[in-house]
């Protein structure tokens, strides 16, 4: 079920109550209850890939415990590549199998051959690009000792399951997430109102912001031969906000609602476009799987090319990006859009002084000029970037971005609502208004009960309540779930 | 924990409250709208308070009310017009319209009715779903009917305001009229709206187009629109079929025109009806009569028109 | 080689790579303190330490690094096998 719908705050209000009134006495219980309103979200989202869960679940625990209680070395090793293997392995057969047989025999095609692809019909289970990747972590910090595996089969479970992060992340690290739920959690009401108000903020930039960015990022995007180059410039935009909007509102979503439960998750957004270089801007968007691909793909990687220095460090980087492409979908436009993203990197390496990761504008109002050139210039890069992301296919991609690069740039963009369109824009720029004065904080509501009076505060959650109510776009999948 | 609570059901007490009354105000605002939705309310007004007294009265959709002007035809046939066209939609809330006319307002001596390779077209969706957004709240007839399309579903009759969730337009339009009463200016004129434009790029696009489109058809509106015809009979009125002016070169744009037409040329036979087809008269070649290729512009209604008085004249439809 | 040597000799590396000086090197410092010293600057960092010792690091060790403190170790006890 979607976040943004009545099942799911009907589920939520039901597992909130039980877990808080019946099954509150030991860690054990909470745990045991998490777990089977997991099952039940995943079944209900869909029920034909529960077993591919458990079996997940139960590979991944076993695995994990080999590997720290056998003696030797090599089997050490045998029993790490089992895991890789595994979780890989489903990954790869699951989402990217038709992409692999495809590319296959257009290889083989090119040399004249004949053959047909037919591709298999393969149903993507929920999530497993998530769940996959959080074992194949855990496996690798099991075996290289930074981690003590887990000898809590319910633990584990609740820890791959966990439904806020189930389909869509964040990516967890066990080490953060594993101790959370080993002692009882007592109630915390100001992380339960902390929760509610992120919650609040989630939805309302997914179904505000985002959804009506999408309205007119899909019109502009279908018909994207019709218009003029500086309408396909806007939809750049539209559709940097939208999926901005829909990933850290999910994003918000989820981690407020763990809140309700006493679990902390991380942080996955961190106004990225409020970054100066494109280093800064990934430590910001997607969190959570930019630092699971920097941790395990980059570092080893760099590390073993460390002699090529500079050189050694694009390639890796190159290659991490390719991944994080890839990780997205099974097809080349992704790859594409990885494999650009590591060519930025360039400048950042071999020419630039210093790339500061600092929050811009420290305790400032305003950003300085420079500051303001630098933000809009990576936003405008990653705008820019984002139709291999979006086109149907890298041609469409290609032509998408001509359409911009004409004389028609400077004539007035086409709509069709104008009006509306106008008011859209209106409340992006109170978004981005609100995010850059509150940029320092996880979300704009953290701590704000020390600055403003109840009155204040509930007059603008009833404000926000009436905007979604009126202004709610047409409801839009969340993009990431196809992920 | 239980301070939480109590803070919480607090906060959504006023919430609850609110419905009834933004329901209302909402619904009551909305349809004094002239222009939301292509002018439906308007209709829809005259329609639930029973002021429409014509004797002749033209029911389809955007064929009908941008190409029928009910003023010459009020004129010619010595009695009073009214355009019931409703954009955009289907035989199913065409019936509609026929139902509010005969349940609320005086019966009519003649219905023109506009037929098209669209008429019993298979839709999904309604046209302009927010032109029944003020009416629907515990309307089980409204209901009934609305099904037969799924933009809207029961909760949508019963909770009262929540079907204006999203709905900025609707809203907006609906301040607006509290805000602004002054700028609503008339948009049809007894259901009929003239377009004062002159061929736009529509054609060039269709010429671009090299494809035809097959229509699918709605096989649960064949029993209503015989039950329509029926009803008619029953009451005495005159259904005259009329197939209005499309530009000659849009015209293929339907690949399975005749299998469209079909089941109404059939019970047209079966029921005496006379039955105008105007796509292959002078009119259909005439561009200037035209803004796109299914509409005719203001000059071209008006022409046309005249040019359906005259062939009732000769049919000897009149009114007595 | 003395400690206070390492480290100086560690503030040098830092300032070449990161370009800038704008922190007080001591054994406290962490990357997190430091402007520009991120998870791709790190890997220079390392190799310019290799160099400058004449050592070889393996992934496992720098996995455990905290802070300067901690390398600092880290090199004395290379230097002393």
């Amino acid at each position: 079920m979607i976040f943004n719908s009545i099942d799911f705050a009907v589920f939520l209000i039901v597992v909130f109550a039980f877990y808080w009134f019946v099954f509150k006495k030991t860690a054990r219980l909470q745990n045991i209850w998490l777990l089977f309103s997991s099952m039940f979200f995943y079944g209900w989202a869909d029920y034909r890939f529960l077993g591919l869960l458990l079996i997940s679940i139960l590979v991944n625990y076993f695995l994990g415990i080999k590997i720290t209680d056998t003696k030797k070395e090599i089997n050490k090793k045998r029993f790490l590549w089992l895991g890789l293997i595994f979780n890989i392995g489903i990954l790869g057969f699951f989402k990217y199998f038709n992409f692999f047989y495809e590319s296959f025999v257009n290889f083989v095609n090119l040399f004249n051959g004949d053959m047909e692809f037919s591709p298999l019909k393969i149903l993507l289970p929920l999530g497993v690009s998530f769940f996959t990747f959080q074992m194949l972590g855990y496996i690798i910090d099991v075996y290289k000792e930074e981690i003590e595996p887990s000898r809590d089969i319910l633990g584990f479970s609740v820890y791959v399951s966990y439904f806020p992060k189930l389909l869509a992340g964040p990516i967890e690290r066990a080490q953060k997430f594993l101790p959370q739920i080993k002692e009882r959690r007592s109630f915390n009401p100001a992380l339960a109102t902390d929760g509610l108000r992120q919650i609040l903020w989630g939805l309302f930039v997914k179904m505000v912001i985002s959804n009506n960015c999408a309205v007119y990022a899909n019109y502009i995007f279908s018909d994207y031969s019709e218009v003029n180059g500086s309408t396909l410039l806007l939809g750049t935009i539209f559709y940097s906000f939208e999926i901005y909007g829909d990933f850290s509102g999910y994003s918000n979503i989820a981690i407020g609602v763990s809140k309700l439960f006493g679990i902390n998750l991380m942080t996955n957004f961190a106004t990225p476009f409020f970054s100066t270089n494109v280093s800064d801007f990934w430590k910001k968007w997607h969190i959570s799987l930019t630092s699971w691909m920097m941790d395990y793909v980059n570092t080893p990687l760099s590390f073993s090319l460390r002699k090529l220095k500079k050189a050694g460090l694009l390639i890796s980087i190159v290659c991490t990006f390719l991944l994080v492409g890839f990780w997205h979908g099974a097809d080349w436009k992704y790859i594409f859009y990885g494999f650009l993203y590591g060519l930025y990197f360039i400048p950042l390496l071999f020419f630039k002084t210093s790339n500061r990761t600092s929050i811009v504008a420290k305790g400032q109002l305003l950003p300085s000029l420079k500051e303001v050139v630098q933000m809009v210039g990576l936003f405008m890069l990653v705008s820019l970037t984002s139709v291999f992301f979006r086109a149907d296919s890298i041609n469409d991609a290609f032509g998408y971005l001509s359409g911009i690069f004409t004389p028609d740039l400077f004539s007035v963009p086409q709509f069709q609502s104008r009006g509306m369109a106008l008011v859209i824009m209106a409340f992006v720029v109170l978004f981005v208004i609100i995010e850059w004065i509150t940029r320092e904080k996880n979300h704009p509501f953290v701590d704000w009960e020390t600055k403003h009076g109840v009155i204040f505060r509930w007059a603008v959650y009833y404000t926000i309540v009436l905007l979604i109510f009126v202004f709610a776009g047409q409801e839009q999948q969340f993009i990431y779930f196809q992920f | 924990m239980g301070k939480f609570l109590i803070r919480l059901v607090l906060y959504i007490l006023p919430l609850a409250g609110i419905p009834f009354l933004a329901d209302k105000f909402i619904s009551e605002n909305l349809t004094k709208s002239n222009d939301f939705v292509d002018g439906e309310y308007s209709v829809w007004n005259d329609l639930l308070n029973g002021t429409i007294n014509s004797d002749v009265v033209i029911i389809g959709a955007s064929n009908a009310y941008r190409d029928f002007d009910p003023a010459i035809i009020g004129e010619k046939m010595k009695t009073s017009a009214y355009n019931l066209g409703s954009n955009g939609n289907n035989f199913g809330i065409q019936y509609l319209r026929f139902r509010s006319l005969i349940d609320n307002n005086k019966i009519p001596r003649v219905i023109i009715h506009a037929i098209s390779a669209a008429t019993l077209e298979k839709s999904t969706n309604i046209f302009n779903p927010d032109q029944f957004l003020p009416y629907m709240y515990r309307n089980r007839e409204l209901e009934d009917v609305l099904n037969l399309y799924e933009d809207f579903s029961h909760t949508d009759y019963s909770i009262p305001f929540i079907r204006y969730f999203g709905r900025k337009e609707a809203i907006i339009t609906a301040c607006n009229r509290l805000i602004n009463p002054s700028s609503n200016s008339v948009y049809r004129v007894n259901g009929y709206k003239g377009v004062d434009e002159s061929w736009n790029s529509d054609l060039d696009r269709a010429r671009k187009r090299s494809y035809s489109v097959k229509f699918e058809i709605d096989t649960a509106l064949i029993p209503l629109f015989e039950r329509y015809i029926k009803e008619c009979k029953e009451r005495n009125i005159e259904v005259v079929l009329v197939n209005a002016p499309e530009y000659i070169e849009g015209q293929d744009y339907v690949e399975n025109r005749a299998e469209m037409m079909a089941e109404i040329v059939k019970l047209s036979e079966e029921y005496n009806l006379h039955f105008f087809n105007y796509l292959n008269d002078s009119v259909s070649y005439n561009i200037k009569y035209f803004f796109n290729t299914g509409h005719l512009n203001r000059e071209g209604a008006e022409y046309f028109t005249s040019r359906l008085m005259e062939d009732f004249k000769k049919a000897q439809i009149e009114v007595n | 080689m003395e400690k206070t040597e390492i480290i100086e000799k560690l503030g040098r590396i830092l300032s070449t790579v990161l370009k800038h000086d704008k922190f007080e090197i001591n054994e406290a410092l962490s990357a997190t303190d430091v402007d520009g010293w991120d998870s791709l600057t790190h890997m220079l960092i390392i190799t310019e330490v290799e160099k400058e010792f004449n050592i070889k690091f393996k992934l496992k060790e720098l996995n455990k690094l905290q802070n300067v403190g901690s390398l600092v170790e880290l090199v004395h006890l290379k230097l002393q096998n």
